[in-house]
């Protein structure tokens, strides 16, 4: 009992924290007139760093690349602080000009983004090509008929094999969220053929030298695409001035000096053995730290959403069960009811996507965002166990309590609730623990959790093996300590367990 | 203390009780008695709002508790229930059970609720299970401290809805003596029970009930050895 109090009172007051500060984002920002960022003194960059060598995840585990020195070179010019937010590739141009000033990812200048937002001069020429295996006959954009072609999705790639897609209609198109799971794939002959940016391609092919051969586009008919840094609609203000420090950046020779290091430069590609892999994935650079501070976030994440979850829930348990004097559900507890059927009959992916577009819109904290939206969700499952936990208590307790003059309240407080939690304490951790691993898609929130380290790590290494199996491993250690220790505390509860 | 007029209770379409009325006075013990079925229960339990009457009237010390104006929760404290299957609460050690209405409802110091609760389990010889939970008790013992814990908010009337059926013979003995203790003390008592000695032994008055009626009520003598209608006569001679 002393137990419950305790515990009670530390979930109401971590709640109440989480809702104000929740609920202090909620208000919306007044869009930027003149030349200003969302931060006073910083441009806020969102960018994909699954895309090397534009961008990649560095040895320090920050994203690093042509693009993210290039940016910070134009930052310089402009005065300002350059901080860098890796996301989903297709989260990135909905995300301009609410979580982020500006987007640079290698991305190309379309009518289609452009009705979303505006464009700086153009920084670098691209071109877009092929990459097929080695043996294929693919030659030209006839031989695309029929056979399954890959693209990242939301890219330059993308919307060209839509265009082929199109011509020729029994060709499939497959699209990824990683260009290394789509390599993956062609060299698994899932697919035949992917379309994407020229220098990317080279590097695959030279990773990859004796497997896969990069075809241009111009056999293709592709037209150069040109990369532009993404920004706000309307406002000149800011356009002026990324302009204008980017032909700085061009004059003074900076801007070669990047292209130098980064696309012109050789990439090593020795083919590594499983040791090698481990090192690479595991210990060089101290990546180890990554996993760990990826699965902080993970963990962070899932408990606190497990605070707001276990107190939200409880309420929604209550109001569902709540009978009026008649004996019939008052209209909260139909409330209850619509919730618990929304939340469970929606995608948690999707929910954290309209949590994180539209109803935190103005906010830029990804782990409050994704706290929320995993709490709002799991209250749902939590009000379900408890109910049950509630409803297996028999009706004796309840009327033991009344008669001796206790209200409903106060006897579901000190009697019925106590039991009913205790009885629903497996579950309850067992909710936890599918949270926990629900947080791997938080991802498109930009936050780097330990799924999506593993996935940086794997881009960055082009070896999807170590890092993807490694988290798994640790997913699984961790889980499997918090369900030992769940069947201990079964065990100890049911030392006192009703007869 | 209690007065039941013109009492109905239906449950959906089924008439359980049939225009029941009814008097008890202070420090009465009452029997009800009765086949399975003839609503003796459900009576007890309309008594404390248990159950809500379809109709009819019950005052208790001059307070209309069928009014939904007057608190239930506080005619209650005074008139507690011990119930066939126990009912204690099974999160809360025993000394618990008996000091948490004391202390939460009648705001008694917790050092004087449990100085009282364990005067009364030395009256009941279990003095030394006072840490120990509901499951690791008999089914006398919970019975025992059922009703301690009932006497513990002073009321002014038990109800006892069958408080020996879920007992084997032994275990029924020590609480049938428990309430026996209990009617010499002066304590008014409501008792739907089937323990007919007990009836005779310890009652003021019995009453016989039948399909939603009373149909008799008399002194326990004049109930066992002059019964008045042919139901009840039927119904003596199929127990005794």
């Amino acid at each position: 009992m002393k137990m419950f109090k305790k515990n009670f009172a530390i979930l109401t007051i971590c709640c109440v924290v989480l809702e104000i500060f929740g609920f202090g984002f909620l208000g919306l920002k007044a869009r930027a007139l003149a030349f200003e960022t969302i931060n006073e003194g910083v441009l806020t960059v969102g960018t994909e760093a699954g895309f090397p060598p534009f961008e990649y995840v560095g040895e320090d585990g920050n994203p690093t690349g042509f693009d993210i020195e290039f940016i910070k070179a134009v930052g310089e010019k402009m005065g300002l602080k350059v901080e860098i937010q890796d996301m989903d590739f297709n989260s990135l141009v909905a995300s301009v000009g609410t979580k982020v000033d500006v987007a640079i990812a290698g991305m190309t200048v379309t009518e289609e983004r452009k009705l979303a937002v505006d464009f700086s001069e153009k920084y670098y020429d691209a071109e877009q090509c092929v990459i097929v295996r080695e043996n294929s006959n693919i030659r030209s954009s006839s031989d695309l008929s029929g056979v399954t072609i890959a693209a990242q999705l939301g890219t330059t790639g993308n919307i060209l094999a839509d265009e082929i897609v199109e011509k020729y209609p029994e060709t499939i198109l497959r699209t990824y969220d990683k260009f290394n799971n789509a390599v993956n794939d062609l060299r698994a002959e899932r697919v035949d053929a992917i379309i994407l940016d020229k220098v990317p391609a080279r590097t695959f092919e030279k990773i990859y030298k004796d497997e896969l051969k990069t075809i241009p586009g111009d056999e293709f008919d592709f037209e150069i695409e040109k990369y532009a840094i993404a920004m706000p609609k309307n406002n000149p203000a800011l356009q002026n001035a990324i302009n204008n420090a980017i032909a700085e950046v061009k004059d003074d020779g900076t801007y070669d000096k990047i292209l130098d290091k980064y696309i012109n430069a050789d990439i090593s590609s020795d083919s590594k053995g499983l040791w090698e892999q481990f090192v690479s994935s595991f210990i060089e650079s101290n990546r180890f730290v990554l996993y760990l501070n990826g699965l902080l976030v993970s963990i962070e994440i899932a408990v606190f959403a497990a605070l707001i979850g276990l107190a939200l829930g409880m309420v929604l348990a209550l109001m569902k069960i709540a009978k009026n004097r008649k004996g019939k559900r008052p209209i909260f507890s139909y409330i209850a009811d619509f919730y618990i059927d929304v939340i469970r009959g929606t995608p948690l992916v999707l929910q954290l996507l309209i949590m994180w577009f539209i109803v935190m819109q103005s906010s830029k904290n990804g782990i409050l965002v994704a706290t929320l939206t995993f709490g709002l969700n799991s209250a749902a499952y939590v009000a379900e166990i408890i109910r049950s936990g509630i409803l297996a208590i028999s009706k004796g307790q309840m009327e033991a309590g009344i008669s001796m003059g206790f209200s409903k309240i106060q006897t579901m407080r000190y009697i019925v609730l106590p039991q009913a939690l205790k009885n629903s304490l497996p579950s309850l951790c067992n909710e936890f623990i599918s949270l926990l691993k629900e947080t791997a898609i938080v991802g498109y929130v930009a936050l780097s959790d330990l799924t999506r380290v593993a996935n940086q790590i794997s881009s960055a290494t082009y070896q999807p093996f170590m890092p993807l199996i490694g988290a798994a491993l640790i997913y699984f250690v961790v889980i499997k300590l918090l369900s030992s220790l769940v069947k201990m505390l079964e065990k100890r509860l049911n030392k006192y367990d009703i007869c | 203390m209690i007065s039941v007029k013109n009492l109905e209770k239906y449950f959906g379409e089924t008439h359980v009780l049939k225009n029941i009325n009814c008097k008890v006075g202070d420090g009465e013990t009452i029997v009800i008695v009765g086949p399975s079925g003839s609503g003796k229960s459900t009576f007890l339990r309309c008594l404390n709002l248990l159950e809500t009457p379809s109709s009819g009237k019950i005052w208790f010390d001059d307070v209309e508790i069928t009014d939904p104006s007057n608190d239930i929760s506080k005619v209650r404290q005074k008139m507690n229930m011990v119930f066939q299957q126990f009912n204690l609460y099974n999160n809360l050690t025993v000394l618990k059970n008996i000091t948490l209405a004391p202390i939460k409802l009648k705001k008694v110091e917790k050092k004087q609720a449990e100085k009282e609760a364990m005067a009364l389990l030395e009256q009941i010889d279990l003095s030394d299970k006072a840490s120990a939970y509901p499951s690791q008790l008999s089914g006398g013992q919970r019975q025992r401290v059922a009703i301690v814990r009932s006497l513990a908010m002073k009321p002014k009337v038990v109800l006892f809805d069958e408080p020996t059926s879920a007992l084997d013979p032994e275990m029924t003995a020590e609480v049938l003596k428990a309430m026996e203790k209990l009617s010499q003390l002066g304590l008014t008592m409501i008792c739907v029970t089937h323990e007919m000695e007990f009836a005779k032994k310890v009652a003021n008055r019995v009453i016989f009930m039948e399909d939603g009626q009373i149909v008799e009520e008399n002194q326990p003598n004049e109930i066992f050895s002059n019964p008045q209608s042919e139901r009840l006569k039927s119904f003596l001679s199929k127990i005794l």
